[in-house]
């Protein structure tokens, strides 16, 4: 009993919860065709009209860096956020030089931009050049981006995708240049180095929002309701456990999670007898001074 | 043929199989090239919507699809494999593009002498630099006869003789070649290879990285600017965290007990608190909001509700 019970809690779990949360999300999305659904002011998001307004004023570019991803979820939702920005770009007659790290991105860029054009009626004003994959190699990606940055004079800087030690660099370079900056990222520790370097940074789930903020339409409207109403589950869930556990604890006392691991323990705790490193300099000066 | 091109079991073989698998295959994707091309273009976008679809279905179900108990993966991860093996296969004709893409633009540079065309000369030098190195120090282990094949006399110039494809010391005790010398040759080709790319481009990657260091600087001194009560509450918080990593910030609380309640206090155990009860438990929020996000996104783009947002309208 025990062994089975091992195998089909782990098996079970995630894929029922899994379907549940697919299932709220894609009903809501239903519900979104018929209904007006509110969502709330996201800064990060408004902050795009201003962007691309105030590149046109200043009759420069914007650019817009699509970080290290390949073509997978996060990447594909930057995409979509640079489509948007694109086509208000055509419409002001300005242009957006999109760059990426991944040769399949550009591909799809590529020919996303080029419809983008289409839709708006300015098939003619596509150039090549605005769509640049420039390394596949990390550094070597923000070396050129710094150059297109530094060298284009960008008005607006966007930079949505997946980033690492590079997301500093390029939006250094962007403050440097005057560009006023937006960026967003799941990469969860390039979030402060964002939120230090740009003007407005998009955080966390709003990261997902972008286009349901951007575009209004009603079935990624739907889906973002859905997420929230997920999210109240798994409120729900965590506070359900933290008092069962608890309760549990205090009943028999006994740890809930058979290993040490649950047990949070400083590292600077030292075993006893032995001196921190402030001790050890506090003895060395005392020695020293005898 | 190439000798390392193709020495898996079924090419190995070399029989007429082969090459009837090989033609057919091209045939077979030109026949599916040609249909999308004549395809309408209503008909592409469904063709698309399909596509995604089963693709996505077959990943769905590969997860959903437990393995037994006894670790036994279920029938469809072989099939997912494959269909992996075919993704890598596009993005290696998409990797062309992307050289495309680059010489285009440089090209254009140096035509029309473009402000700062001489970069673009640089690329190019670069670009014919290492490919002709990478090939240079390939071409043996391609083209040239088994190393246990060679004899003094189809021995090949030593030029082409590579520390990596020869470095049985007996082999080249036989063939009467001196040892490998540890130091670089340029009269090896992975040596020049390695030379520029461990002795020039690794260097130039961690002069990019180096530069990180300023940039922190300057960001910190932005960000750190006590402008209003979030600021300055990061200000603090970072004063405390950065306390905590360093002795001399320990010991400003070293007379607090290292035992009993009030040990929380100390600098370290403080820090260590913030980061990993308050900052960890943000990060886990947005960890969730993340992975929800990330499903509804996917749902949206298995099921082709997202497409108005690339290519056109929604189908």
């Amino acid at each position: 009993m025990k062994e089975a019970l091992d195998y089909w809690i782990p098996v079970l779990l995630p894929r029922v919860l899994l379907i549940v949360f697919s299932a709220i999300i894609l009903s809501r999305i239903l519900v979104a065709r018929r209904r007006q659904l509110f969502i709330r002011r996201i800064p990060g998001l408004t902050a795009v009209d201003e962007a691309v307004g105030r590149a046109t004023e200043m009759g420069r570019p914007i650019t817009f860096s699509l970080g290290l991803g390949a073509l997978d979820i996060v990447t594909l939702q930057a995409l979509a956020i640079a489509i948007h920005v694109t086509r208000m770009a055509i419409r002001f007659g300005n242009r957006v030089i999109i760059t990426m790290a991944d040769p399949t991105l550009y591909a799809v860029t590529d020919e996303a931009v080029r419809e983008a054009y289409t839709v708006e009626g300015r098939p003619e004003s596509y150039q090549v050049d605005d769509v640049r994959f420039l390394s596949d190699r990390q550094f070597a990606y923000a070396s050129a981006m710094v150059g297109v940055i530094t060298r284009e004079r960008a008005a607006s800087n966007f930079m949505f995708g997946v980033f690492a030690a590079e997301a500093l660099i390029l939006a250094e370079t962007g403050n440097q240049v005057g560009a006023i900056q937006v960026a967003g990222t799941p990469s969860i520790t390039q979030i402060p180095f964002f939120i230090a370097a740009c003007d407005y940074t998009i955080i966390g789930d709003e990261y997902y929002a972008g286009t349901a903020y951007l575009t209004r339409e009603p079935v990624l409207l739907g889906s973002l309701v859905g997420q929230d109403y997920c999210k109240m589950i798994l409120v729900g869930i965590i506070v359900a456990m933290a008092l069962f556990f608890s309760v549990w604890h205090g009943v028999t006392g006994q740890p809930v999670i058979n290993d040490d691991q649950h047990i949070q323990v400083s590292p600077n705790k030292l075993p006893a007898g032995q001196l921190s490193l402030p001790q050890q300099l506090e003895q060395w000066i005392q020695q020293g001074s005898s | 043929m190439p000798r390392s091109l193709f020495n898996f079991d079924w090419f190995a073989r070399n029989d007429g199989a082969m090459w009837t698998a090989a033609v057919l295959s091209i045939l077979a994707c030109l026949a599916v090239l040609a249909v999308i091309h004549f395809v309408p273009r209503q008909g592409k976008r469904w063709m698309i919507v399909a596509l995604t679809f089963i693709a996505g279905a077959v990943y769905a179900l590969e997860y959903f699809w437990p393995e037994t108990p006894a670790g036994e993966p279920n029938p469809i991860t072989t099939g997912t494999d494959i269909i992996g093996n075919v993704l890598q296969i596009v993005a290696a004709f998409t990797f062309l593009l992307g050289i495309y893409n680059l010489v285009h633009i440089h090209f254009n540079n140096i035509r029309r002498t473009r402000a700062n065309w001489g970069y673009s000369v640089v690329f190019f030098a670069a670009f014919i630099g290492m490919a002709v190195a990478a090939f240079w120090r390939d071409w043996y282990q391609w083209f040239g006869p088994e190393p246990g094949a060679l004899t003094l006399a189809n021995l090949p110039p030593p030029f082409i003789l590579d520390r990596n494809t020869i470095d049985d010391p007996s082999l080249r005790a036989q063939l009467g070649l001196p040892p490998i010398p540890d130091t670089f040759n340029p009269l090896y080709a992975s040596d020049l290879y390695t030379f520029l790319f461990r002795g020039l481009y690794v260097n130039l990657e961690a002069t990019m990285f180096s530069i990180l260091a300023f940039y922190i600087v300057s960001a910190a001194y932005r960000a750190f600017r006590i402008r209003n009560a979030e600021a300055a509450l990061m200000m603090i918080t970072a004063i405390i965290l950065m306390a905590g990593q360093v002795p001399l910030g320990m010991a400003l609380t070293n007379w607090i007990p290292q035992e009993g309640v009030v040990s929380g206090l100390r600098i370290e155990n403080f820090s260590y608190w913030v980061l990993n009860v308050i900052n960890g438990s943000v990060q886990r929020a947005i960890d969730f909001g993340l992975g929800l996000g990330a499903l509804a996104m996917s749902l949206r783009i298995w099921l082709s509700l997202e497409r108005g947002t690339y290519f056109g309208q929604e189908v």
